[in-house]
């Protein structure tokens, strides 16, 4: 079954949710090892997302426009000895996108723009 | 990577994962674009890294291979699906339209109840089953239904395919030749009628 245009699976919120929290703590922009690391520590799986699944996600949602990737400079990753990574942040449509999956987050914003027309 | 922990035993099983996870990555974005299948890899590698340098960091290497194996395993759906999204992204759109008239159709059906009917028939006889010939009739009249359905969408394909089965049918049982006439005439009419590709421009564009 096709998944409707626009709409979030869980684990989408989910990365979504953990972009949110990393950027409250200071970090705007996760690669996706620490993505995967945040995951587990918000969620229920004691587990580690697995690749195949974090990097589709993330993928979809470069596509729709909720996140923004860039690579890393390999300078500083060669420096560091590494290999490169490419660096995730959430947009002001990821945002949106997140506040609208969330059904109690949607009451609250229409009732805040209930309040504000009355 | 893993260079700081060689010597270690839990090394070993973790180089095996790791060399494990770059070939299936290997593997799953061979075909497509070359800058794609670099990110994917890219990707990949830095996650494998980082989450060396996490074990380390949090000295749990023990149980490095084991987390390793189980995200590959549990990703591979997502990855096989990521591949076929992308295929299908990178490749050219088939073509959808068949141009096939209403007498060339039927004349391709009449052909192909015909050529079923004959080997049923040749199978329902005795005697025709006991001839050493009767494999060799029978993959050359079922390569001419093939090459009859393959004309469909594709006239020269379907007529290559079904003058070769007309071909073995007749080296095997040649007296079966004026049976086996209506293939090249049906597979002809098909060919003859092929739409033209267009004539390149003449400024080249």
């Amino acid at each position: 079954m096709r998944r409707k245009t626009g709409s979030l699976v869980p684990l989408e919120v989910a990365i979504l949710d953990a972009l949110i929290e990393l950027r409250r703590h200071g970090t705007p922009e996760a690669h996706g090892f620490l993505i995967a690391s945040e995951l587990r520590s918000i969620g229920d799986d004691r587990r580690l997302t697995a690749y195949g699944t974090l990097y589709k996600a993330l993928d979809r949602l470069a596509e729709s426009g909720a996140i923004d990737g860039r690579w890393e400079d390999p300078e500083i990753a060669a420096a560091e000895g590494r290999p490169r990574r490419r660096y995730h942040r959430i947009t002001l449509a990821g945002e949106a996108a997140r506040t609208a999956a969330d059904p109690i987050a949607r009451r609250i914003s229409a009732a805040d723009r209930g309040a504000a027309t009355s | 990577m893993n260079e700081t922990r060689t010597g270690d035993p839990t090394s070993t099983a973790d180089d095996r994962a790791v060399a494990a996870i770059r070939a299936w990555v290997a593997v799953y974005t061979k075909g497509l674009p070359a800058p794609m299948a670099a990110d994917r890899q890219s990707l990949i590698d830095g996650d494998l890294g980082d989450e060396t340098e996490a074990a380390e960091w949090l000295g749990e290497t023990d149980g490095l291979a084991r987390q390793r194996w189980s995200r590959w395993l549990r990703g591979v759906p997502a990855d096989i699906t990521w591949r076929v999204d992308q295929q299908r992204r990178t490749t050219k759109p088939r073509r959808t339209h068949v141009q096939i008239s209403k007498g060339q159709g039927a004349a391709i059906a009449v052909a192909s109840i015909y050529y079923v009917a004959l080997l049923a028939g040749m199978f329902a006889q005795p005697s025709f089953r006991e001839w050493t010939a009767m494999p060799a009739a029978s993959l050359g009249m079922g390569l001419c239904v093939a090459g009859l359905l393959i004309a469909i969408p594709r006239p020269r394909a379907g007529f290559i395919v079904g003058m070769i089965g007309t071909g073995l049918a007749f080296v095997s049982m040649w007296w079966l030749y004026p049976f086996l006439l209506p293939l090249p005439i049906v597979l002809g009419y098909r060919l003859a009628r092929e739409p033209k590709a267009a004539p390149p421009s003449p400024t080249g564009t």
